[in-house]
């Protein structure tokens, strides 16, 4: 099938989906531009930066980048690449520093880009290096929300509270139940896997439905006689304008089938309780959330306390990074019970996550068949059933929780995006090679496939 | 020669250093609870020391690693060649001073 002008969706009715999206590396391409440096993208927790030079490495979209405490306490977030050839200017995952010396050649840089010192300068270059051109590339807008980091390359797009819109009314669940903050456990989980990426964002989206297929084995091993929790028949999904979602049950006695211990439970009861009064009963102790997205790749499972990204490692890879967020009125005994429950189920060994990445891997990997890509996929669960009206006080669209309204919401703002182009493409197609004499022009034209050239124009 | 207030010994931290905003400026260390004083900028690239790890009388610069004894500003190791001036140091009534030369001075010195 072509995608038509960057759709998602195969149909006019927008509930079949184009299985190249999943597969196509142009399409990867153009996504990293008009997706990814466009959106407002989540980066790490405030806990994690004590002092300043603190540090933390991750990505946007596939541009590596380092989060960093400056000495005012703002957060600075520059490209991990040295502008001389490109190499990695910190190779650590997090730690402090004052300052970041390329390993190639030894420039050296500010932990706000700026370029700080050039080994043998004088005899490399004279006075012909400008230090102020050279730096590493700032990310222009970095903003917070009640500990949440988030980066943007646009300098157009609303400030972060307004992108996120009514997301935070569910988000402060996890981020400020009680109004004493919370804290990310040390050490952020990290690790690759097979699958596009958009399949975990827009599975914790919206998708209820695969739990007790995907994970019945799960299930069934930690409650033997299948006393586990059952499915009740009435939860929701929410879906926002943004293309972000998430979905959840009534406060049925969620917590009381974790198979906590007593001290834990009650301390969860507790808080529930505290909640109530800080955030109103319909989003505490009136429903639990349990999966969420807000868009493009920022996901949460509220009732694992935890919260992760999916960076896209071209179009059949990811990588995950995946914080425990707990909060601060938990006592240490709660903490690690409520850590350790994160890990079995989400961390790199957790059960849960083992069975999802399963299903990302051979969904992928089954996108790009010839016969296989000609044939959409159904994304129509719940079209025309009509909202849910058991849950009047939650802002956006609400639906029954077997239903894909997320996932459409998801892609309906990825076409959106995938239909301009990013300026930076023209740039991009327009390098030196392509302006150069013909005797020394490569025949990239001819490299092109003619699906490629159809996408780009 | 002008001895000039580096800090209240108290507020130097084990293993941290002051800049004296000098012309060149000047760095002082506290290092196993002594107190030293050597040119703050780096003889190999143009660095502040004070920015750099002290341990066992030792400053390694931040950026390329190069290694100086805080008692004789001697280069220790790579890529550092050239040694660094010392300044003497005394502690009086708690605080820390150190003597540079009149042609240092900065106007203002703060
Ligand atoms: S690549 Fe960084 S200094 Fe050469
Ligand atoms: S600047 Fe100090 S070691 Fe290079
Ligand atoms: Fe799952």
């Amino acid at each position: 099938m072509s995608l038509q002008r960057g759709r998602a969706f195969a149909d006019d009715a927008e509930t079949l989906i184009d299985r190249s999206i999943f597969s196509d590396p142009v399409l990867h391409r153009q996504e990293l531009g008009r997706v990814f440096a466009r959106s407002w993208l989540f980066l790490a927790h405030e806990s994690q930066f004590a002092k300043a030079g603190d540090f933390f490495t991750t990505y946007m979209g596939a541009d590596p980048v380092i989060v960093s405490r400056q000495r005012d306490g703002s957060y600075k977030v520059v490209l991990n690449s040295c502008r001389h050839r490109g190499m990695r200017v910190c190779r650590y995952d997090s730690g402090n520093a004052k300052a970041f010396t390329c390993p190639y050649h030894g420039w050296s840089y500010g932990t706000d880009g700026a370029l700080l010192s050039v080994p043998e300068e004088e005899a490399a270059y004279g006075d012909g290096l400008d230090h102020a051109a050279w730096g590493l590339a700032a990310v222009p807008r970095v903003e917070t929300y009640k500990g949440l980091v988030f980066g943007t390359w646009d300098t157009e797009i609303p400030p972060l509270a307004e992108y996120l819109g009514d997301f935070t009314y569910y988000l402060d669940v996890l981020l400020d139940p009680d109004g004493e903050g919370t804290t990310a456990a040390a050490g952020v989980h990290r690790w690759r896997m097979r699958g596009n990426w958009k399949l975990g964002a827009e599975q914790f989206a919206g998708d209820m439905y695969h739990a007790y297929s995907t994970h019945l084995s799960s299930m069934i091993a930690e409650a033997p006689n299948s006393k586990g929790i059952r499915p009740p028949a009435e939860g929701f999904q929410v879906g926002l304008p943004g293309g972000h979602g998430l979905g959840g049950y009534p406060g049925y006695p969620y917590w009381h089938a974790q198979g906590f211990s007593a001290e834990v439970e009650d301390w969860i009861g507790n808080m529930l309780e505290r909640a109530a009064e800080h955030l109103g009963p319909a989003r505490t102790t009136g429903a639990v959330f349990i999966h969420g997205t807000a868009f493009p790749n920022l996901s949460l499972l509220w009732n694992r306390w935890t919260l992760r990204v999916w960076h896209p490692k071209g179009p059949d890879a990811m990588e995950v990074h995946s914080w425990s967020i707990l909060p601060k009125s938990a006592p240490p005994a709660v903490r690690r019970a409520l850590l350790l429950d994160y890990q079995r189920h989400f961390s790199a060994s957790g059960t849960w996550e083992q069975d999802d990445a399963e299903q990302w891997n051979y969904s992928t990997n089954g996108s790009d068949g010839f016969v296989t890509s000609s044939l959409p996929l159904h994304y129509g669960m719940g079209i025309g059933r009509g909202p849910n009206k058991d849950f009047p006080e939650f802002p956006g669209t609400v639906d029954t929780v077997y239903s894909e309204i997320n996932q459409r919401h998801f892609y309906r703002r990825w076409s959106e995006l995938m239909a301009v182009p990013h300026p930076a493409e023209k740039a991009a197609s327009e390098t030196p090679a392509s302006r150069a004499p013909a005797s020394e022009t490569p025949a990239s034209e001819a490299l092109l496939t003619e699906s490629a050239k159809a996408v780009i124009a | 020669m002008p001895w000039i207030r580096a800090c209240a010994g108290g507020e130097l931290e084990e293993g941290d250093a002051v800049v004296v905003p000098s012309q060149p400026p000047v760095a002082v260390f506290h290092s196993d609870g002594e107190f030293y004083a050597t040119a703050d900028t780096c003889t190999h690239g143009k660095f502040s020391l004070a920015d750099g790890f002290v341990e066992e009388a030792v400053v390694e610069c931040a950026l390329h690693s190069a290694k100086f004894c805080l008692r004789t500003g001697k280069a220790l190791t790579l890529p550092a060649t050239e040694p660094l001036r010392t300044f003497p140091v005394r502690v009086e009534d708690g605080a820390v001073y150190v003597e540079i030369d009149d042609a240092m001075m900065k106007e203002p010195v703060s």
